[in-house]
């Protein structure tokens, strides 16, 4: 036998590729990591790493959930995995829609902001033009700037890019035939908003409820009023539209629209405690084919003694895989694949924006290697 | 399944050598695939047993890489899939799955040899099955005794580590 010898040290490369292998729910332990000495630092807090990391698990974990507040406005922010952000609670603001590793926010009164809270970066932006506050119905939406160009983007290193925000607002007017929508988008590159693209379609009001859903380049928003239309807008040829689906409740409650796994468009309505569920592969064909998935009885998802004429749907997660409802004083997430109910939130919330995203650590490269991490300066 | 199997023998850094069916280890190992399509116009003409030189790896390793490579081959034939190496994911019902459980459940340094031996010989399920055990072993450790384990020097000074501390404090 050969004589004993030392533990063989584990290359740059194996550490990375073991670092790689922590699992994404586990935020804390890649921060552990970094501690461990400089040269796992550097590793952990490079963009490469970032990439790296992403493409191996492929899908973000859910980190938590911003919940607003019934009645007082504030955001809190309930994690769901060891990730804790710096100043989480979001006083005097309401969470608006989170995607791409970012969190979009409307600060009552005064304008909306913009939060990455892995680097704790926070962009201020003021309401565009055209906003005339109570009077219309609005809503907006935060994504990377890569995703509303031709080569769309693969997500796995956006968080650090520039980000544009879609405003959408319809005027409320007593003259049904008189309401006009229309866009405005933000890049935070040009730190501006673009000039707006209108549509005038009687009574078409924008959705403010519900968060908007992406399809390639294509940004899909609900009516307030009718499950049955919705408006597409395509973001490369500034073009809007409102469009039919199916609904057998067109009057139900629009409770989610969101993207397939397939790239498709899924959405849900919410009638008499009941999820119906549609989905298309291809939203931008004319005679687009609508497949009904499922109807859902979430009375039977609950606890027992939950008052379900107090239900209310609140928010979901993109694919829908999971929804969340609102029932009584607390909130329960509903796993639409294994149909298991847990409750997520204690107290009365009207809506709840999951924040799901991957973590790797955000600290300083240390300036060496591979330079400053992106979107590391949280000073 | 071949009617007439054919062996290579493989040499650890230190002389050992081990017989395995070809067919086996070039379904697993894209180093020794390559290794044995470039030997195989001189073996052709030659009933000489091919004997492949495997110079980063110690016999003890190499026996539990041969171990685990041929476990699988023959799952996998079970199966009726000898074409389709199987492997399995952490978790799996599969019996192959408990194979892999205890494959790994062995002390640092055994693990971080199979990490570089699978490595070396490009066995990609290997690869990732080791690497996931040694994150698994680290991220239960304390930062003290990963140090420990890998022999790293802290290069941190304290008013560093500290400033790392209460800016992240929601990780410790």
């Amino acid at each position: 036998m050969p004589p004993p010898r030392p533990p063989p040290p584990l290359v740059d490369d194996l550490v990375e590729e073991v670092l790689l292998r922590f699992p994404p729910k586990d935020p804390a332990a890649l921060v552990r990591a970094a501690l461990v000495c400089k040269r796992w630092r550097r590793l952990v807090s490079g963009p490469g790493f970032r990439r790296r990391f992403s493409e191996f698990h492929r899908t973000p974990p859910m980190l938590g959930m911003f919940c607003n507040g019934e009645l007082i406005r504030v955001s809190d922010f309930v994690p769901t995995t060891t990730f804790r952000p710096h100043h989480a609670e979001r006083r005097h603001r309401r969470a608006l829609d989170a995607r791409h590793g970012r969190v979009l926010f409307h600060g009552e009164g005064r304008g909306l902001s913009v939060w990455d809270p892995i680097t704790d970066e926070e962009w201020k932006l003021p309401f565009p033009p055209e906003y005339a506050g109570p009077s219309m119905s609005w809503t907006a939406m935060v994504l990377c700037s890569a995703a509303a160009g031709a080569g769309g983007c693969d997500h796995l290193d956006c968080h650090s890019r520039p980000f544009i925000v879609v405003f959408v607002a319809s005027s409320v007017s007593k003259d049904p035939d008189a309401v006009v929508t229309f866009i405005y988008t933000y890049s935070s590159n040009a730190a501006a908003w673009s000039e707006p693209t209108y549509s005038q379609q009687p009574a078409c009001f924008v959705n403010p409820w519900i968060r908007s859903a992406l399809v390639g380049n294509t940004l899909y928003f609900g009516h307030m009023l009718k499950s049955s239309t919705a408006l597409k807008y395509n973001m490369q040829l500034r073009q809007m539209s409102w469009i039919q689906v199916p609904s057998i409740w067109p009057f139900g409650r629009l409770s989610a629209l969101t993207t397939t796994e397939d790239g498709g468009l899924r959405f849900a309505v919410e009638q008499d405690c009941k999820l119906y569920i549609w989905s298309t592969k291809d939203a931008d064909e004319v005679d687009t084919r609508w497949e009904q998935n499922g109807i859902i009885e979430l009375n039977t998802l609950l606890p027992l003694d939950a008052d379900l004429t107090k239900l209310d749907t609140v928010g979901f997660m993109d694919d829908l895989c999971t929804i969340f409802v609102s029932v009584d004083d607390a909130a329960y997430a509903i796993d639409l694949k294994t149909y298991k109910a847990k409750k997520v939130y204690k107290g009365a919330v009207d809506t709840i924006v999951p924040y799901v995203s991957f973590y790797t650590p955000a600290l300083e490269a240390d300036g060496t290697a591979e330079g400053p991490s992106a979107g590391g300066s949280s000073a | 399944m071949a009617s007439e199997k054919k062996v290579v023998f493989l040499r650890s850094s230190d002389g050992e050598a081990f017989e395995v069916s070809e067919e086996v280890i070039s379904a697993a190992s894209v180093t020794i695939k390559g290794m044995i399509d470039e030997e195989s116009p001189s073996r052709a003409d030659t009933a000489a047993t091919t004997t492949l030189a495997i110079p980063n790896v110690t016999a003890a390793t190499l026996s539990r890489v041969l171990h685990y490579v041929n476990k699988h081959f023959d799952a996998a034939a079970v199966v009726g899939r000898p074409d389709d190496y199987i492997f399995c994911a952490p978790g799996d019902e599969h019996p192959l799955a408990r194979f892999d459980d205890d494959f790994v459940d062995v002390d640092n340094d055994t693990l971080i040899d199979l990490v570089h031996a699978a490595e070396y010989l490009h066995i990609k399920k290997l690869f990732d099955l080791t690497c996931k055990a040694v994150a698994d072993k680290l991220k239960g450790r304390t930062i003290d005794q990963i140090r420990e384990t890998f022999g790293i020097v802290n290069d941190y000074t304290v008013e560093e580590e500290v400033e790392v501390y209460r800016e992240n404090s929601w990780a410790f």
